[in-house]
């Protein structure tokens, strides 16, 4: 530093400064002036051409004092006032008060109400020993304008659009070789961003951070908090809202390498009440092609809803998961090396979940969830209730065996499926390449039928449904039953094969089968469905059954009387007018018009039914052709007889089943 | 010489199942007609008045696009070989699965139907919908529109793939969605926002 003095003149006294300055601050072409030619108002004035602060330049600093006090080792004006000119800060004639040490060297500008960015700025400047602070505490500053410096200052804002309002203290510390601290304490109120497209939003923000940041060599070493208390904030694809109950506090030890890209978290502890609470570390390298390094994360406590609306559901969106209702909590540790989960446990409490459409739920679900990438592991989990579609599953517990890509069930597991119990000897899982395939085999102890058709929404049917399940497998969203599915009702069997199911949990489930019915009994299946009391026996078989999003598309069905079935063979007249009204209009109560009315029931010798679908048109016919039609029942030779004959060789499906609904329309068979 | 006459018989009948198979041409105004009555589904009492879009013309044209298809000299041949019949295709549009994604379209348009009105979302060129302004959008409600448009979408690329599998065409796929993509912005009301051909947004 270099200090000439000079008397111009009896009456005043001018220090050059010349240049000044220290490893971040330089000072050119300042000047003291001490003025006494105005009597008893003596005038201190210190003037500077320059300073440069890093990268800020302020020019025309000129600061005049008229009640100062000065002696051999200091000069100090209390009460002066400061103007100068930047591009980004301005003042003229603001209040402002200045302390020089001339043994010391220690120097102490201090200046209120500075205009800055649209708010107000008091600045405190202090240089002692080779050290230096400068305070700015913020009134009011709008964070466009903030932006708006910063961005002159080359920092990035990310592009982001500002509004809203900053207040409360940053404080920069340095000594000849630099910058050796930032802290800060700061609040807004109205705050938020945009960006253009308007994936990352926020408005209203109400935010309290305070922190400070300090060189460690190449790197920065940061601790900070930061308090959400209002607001919103959209960053596509999660949104967050805060309030006074739901807010979200951070605080977080974080260490930046720019030299090495790498940001290393330290520790950031999270509390969102009722959402989440816990803490992670970190080791992420932003530019890197697997910028999430590393990630220690520990959940102290999670809450459904609030976890999955927040931060679950907008990734599961589109997925089977999308559209969950849920509730319980989970706690537990989850590691990721190079962008890889490693390994995962979470304990889960009461936890209940269940899809908006209601095709699948579980509830009240406990459980100890083990994996790691490395080792095996056990999970347990056991729950009180499930369902699938309108099957309602009971109380079950399961242990399931874990590897890196595989999850398999570790002992055969019995789940209550209304009266009866699913038995599942076997169930394995895997993922390869993001999808899952899965692999089952099953028992059904008799379920009354009763309880599967109510549930199903069907008319109260009675007997059982009990059968194999083998072989069950999924995979690419087709589920294929690679063996014979067999369901014993109605005293008879009813074997389904080549099931392949497309999508079942989709919009439009696509089902393909071929299905076999041997040996029904028809008095129980007529009873459960009241279609009028036929006694006898039914073979039977529905070829290449089509199904989309549960209805019938195109199948070959045929039901008849199987040829060598001795048992009674008797038909009530209910059945004889239901089934000619299914042949068409007129004939509702052919039979109980006629003189057969006064016969209860009537011997037949076959009967039987054909439909091959396709194309909405159901292509009919019966158990033997008849002149220009078809035999739906064939009476015995024996009086009193009676033949039911169908003459529609083709009847559009949809109106078949309304037919079947009670509705007639079409051609009507003939009774005879 | 036996077996020379039987292979070029083979040959000219190979020829003329390529050249009829080549004539099943997309049934342009049935489709539109098809389209209409589930827009119209869709839409409810939105619906606006339609208009004929002159881009969209039925049948012929389509063939014209096409003219080393459909060489002159076999013309009056085909005729003779096409039924009137077949030339007048219908289009279904009555399988459960296209009833199912309709129901699914109709429970959600009127959790759309003000994201039209206002402008946020609007009809792309390609028969499927997009967001247009998510800074319209207040912020509570930006996850829950791009669920919106993302299921609508998959929706709408189902139901034009199926409809083309449900009449037995699946490669009509792209002219299905050329239709629907005209007739969605023609029912639309006035004040929706739309892509033209050349993919800028406009307003109806």
């Amino acid at each position: 530093m270099l200090v000439c003095a000079s008397a111009v003149a009896v009456e005043q006294i001018q220090l050059s400064l010349g240049t000044l300055g220290s490893g971040t601050w330089v000072l050119q072409g300042g000047s003291l002036t001490i003025d006494w030619s105005q009597p008893g108002q003596p005038a201190l004035m210190v003037q500077v051409a320059s300073l440069d602060v890093g990268a800020r330049h302020i020019e025309n600093i000129s600061f005049t004092c008229h009640a100062f006090d000065l002696g051999v080792q200091a000069v100090d004006c209390p009460h002066g006032q400061l103007s100068l000119r930047s591009d980004w800060l301005n003042a003229n004639a603001v209040p402002a008060a200045l302390r020089y040490d001339f043994v010391s060297r220690e120097l102490t500008v201090t200046a209120g109400g500075l205009a800055l960015a649209g708010g107000k700025v008091r600045l405190q400047f202090h240089q002692a020993g080779g050290g230096w602070q400068l305070d700015a505490d913020l009134v009011d500053v709008t964070l466009a304008g903030a932006a708006g410096l910063l961005q002159k200052a080359g920092v990035d804002t990310g592009g982001l659009e500002y509004q809203g309002r900053i207040g409360g203290r940053f404080t920069v510390q340095g000594n000849a070789g630099g910058l050796t601290r930032a802290s800060w304490q700061l609040n807004t109120r109205e705050a938020g961003y945009s960006n253009a497209e308007g994936t990352q939003a926020a408005e209203a923000l109400v935010l309290a951070s305070r922190g400070a940041a300090s060189p460690q060599g190449e790197h920065w070493r940061v601790q900070a908090s930061l308090a959400a208390t209002q607001g919103m904030v959209y960053a596509e694809p999660v949104y967050l809202e805060f309030s006074d109950k739901q807010h979200l506090d951070l605080s977080v030890d974080l260490r930046w390498m720019p030299t090495r890209g790498e940001l290393s978290v330290a520790s950031l502890v999270f509390d969102q009440p009722g959402v989440v609470k816990g803490s992670l570390a970190a080791g992420l390298v932003p530019a890197g092609d697997k910028p999430l390094r590393k990630l220690d994360l520990n959940i102290d406590a999670a809450w459904l809803p609030g976890l999955y609306s927040t931060w679950l559901q907008p990734w599961l969106a589109g997925t089977a998961l999308g559209k969950l209702d849920t509730e319980g909590r989970l706690h537990g540790r989850l590691a990721v090396r190079d962008g890889r989960v490693e390994s995962l446990d979470m304990q889960l409490e009461d936890l209940s979940a269940r899809d908006h459409d209601g095709q699948f739920g579980i509830g009240q679900l406990d459980g100890d969830v083990q994996w790691a990438r490395d080792t095996a592991g056990l999970s347990t989990l056991a729950w009180k209730s499930a369902s699938v579609y309108r099957l309602q599953f009971g109380a079950a517990k399961v242990a399931l065996e874990t590897s890196a890509d595989r999850l398999k069930l570790q002992s055969p597991l019995m789940v209550p499926l209304f009266d009866g119990e699913l038995h599942v000897d076997a169930f394995e899982l895997d993922v390869k390449a993001g999808q899952p395939r899965w692999l089952l085999d099953a028992m059904l102890t008799p379920v009354s039928m009763r309880a599967v058709s109510t549930a199903l929404g069907w008319p109260p049917l009675s007997g059982t449904l009990s059968g194999m399940i083998p072989r069950v497998r999924y995979a690419q969203g087709d589920l294929t039953l690679g063996g014979v599915l067999l369901v014993q009702a109605f005293d008879g069997d009813i074997t389904v094969r080549n099931l392949d199911i497309r999508q079942p949990l989709g919009l439009v489930p696509r089902l393909r089968g071929d299905v076999r019915i041997d040996n029904l009994d028809l008095k129980t299946l007529t009873e459960a469905f009241s279609f009028g009391r036929i006694e006898g026996r039914l073979d039977g078989q529905v070829k290449d059954l089509y199904m989309e999003a549960w209805k019938p598309v195109a199948f070959d069905a045929a039901f008849s009387t199987p040829p060598d079935d001795d048992s009674r063979h008797r038909i009530s007249q209910r059945a004889v007018d239901n089934i000619s009204n299914l042949g068409g209009a007129g004939m509702a109560g052919a039979v109980s018009r006629s003189f057969l009315r006064f016969l209860e029931d009537f011997p037949y010798q076959r009967l039987g039914i054909r439909c091959r679908l396709a194309n909405g048109v159901c292509h009919m016919g019966g158990v033997a052709p008849a002149q220009s039609g078809y035999y739906l029942v064939q009476g015995r030779w024996l009086p009193p007889r009676l033949d039911v004959i169908g003459y529609a060789s083709e009847v559009d499906w949809s109106s078949l089943l309304d037919r079947l609904k009670g509705i007639t329309a079409g051609a009507a068979p003939v009774v005879r | 010489m036996i077996s020379i006459r039987i292979s070029s018989l083979l040959g000219m009948l190979m020829f003329l199942a390529a050249c009829v198979t080549i004539n099943v041409y997309f049934p342009a105004a049935a489709a539109e007609q098809a389209a209409d009555r589930i827009i119209r589904g869709v839409y409810g009492e939105e619906a606006g008045k339609p208009e004929t879009v002159p881009a969209q013309k039925p049948g012929p044209d389509s063939l014209l696009e096409l003219p080393a298809a459909r060489p002159p000299v076999l013309l009056g041949l085909l005729e003779w070989l096409v039924s009137p019949a077949q030339a007048a295709a219908d289009i279904t549009i009555q399988t459960p699965a296209i009833q199912t994604i309709r129901a699914s379209m109709e429970a959600r348009f009127p959790e759309l139907q003000p994201y039209y009105a206002s402008g946020s979302v609007g009809m792309t060129n390609n028969g499927l919908v997009e967001v247009r302004d998510l800074n319209a959008v207040a912020l509570r409600e930006r996850k829950s529109v791009k669920t919106l448009v993302a299921d609508e979408n998959r929706d709408r690329n189902a139901l034009y793939v199926e409809i083309a599998r449900a009449n037995g065409h699946p490669e009509w796929e792209a002219d299905i969605r050329k239709t629907f993509a005209a007739r969605w912005i023609a029912n639309a009301p006035a004040g929706w926002w739309y892509q033209n051909a050349s993919g800028q947004w406009q307003r109806k």
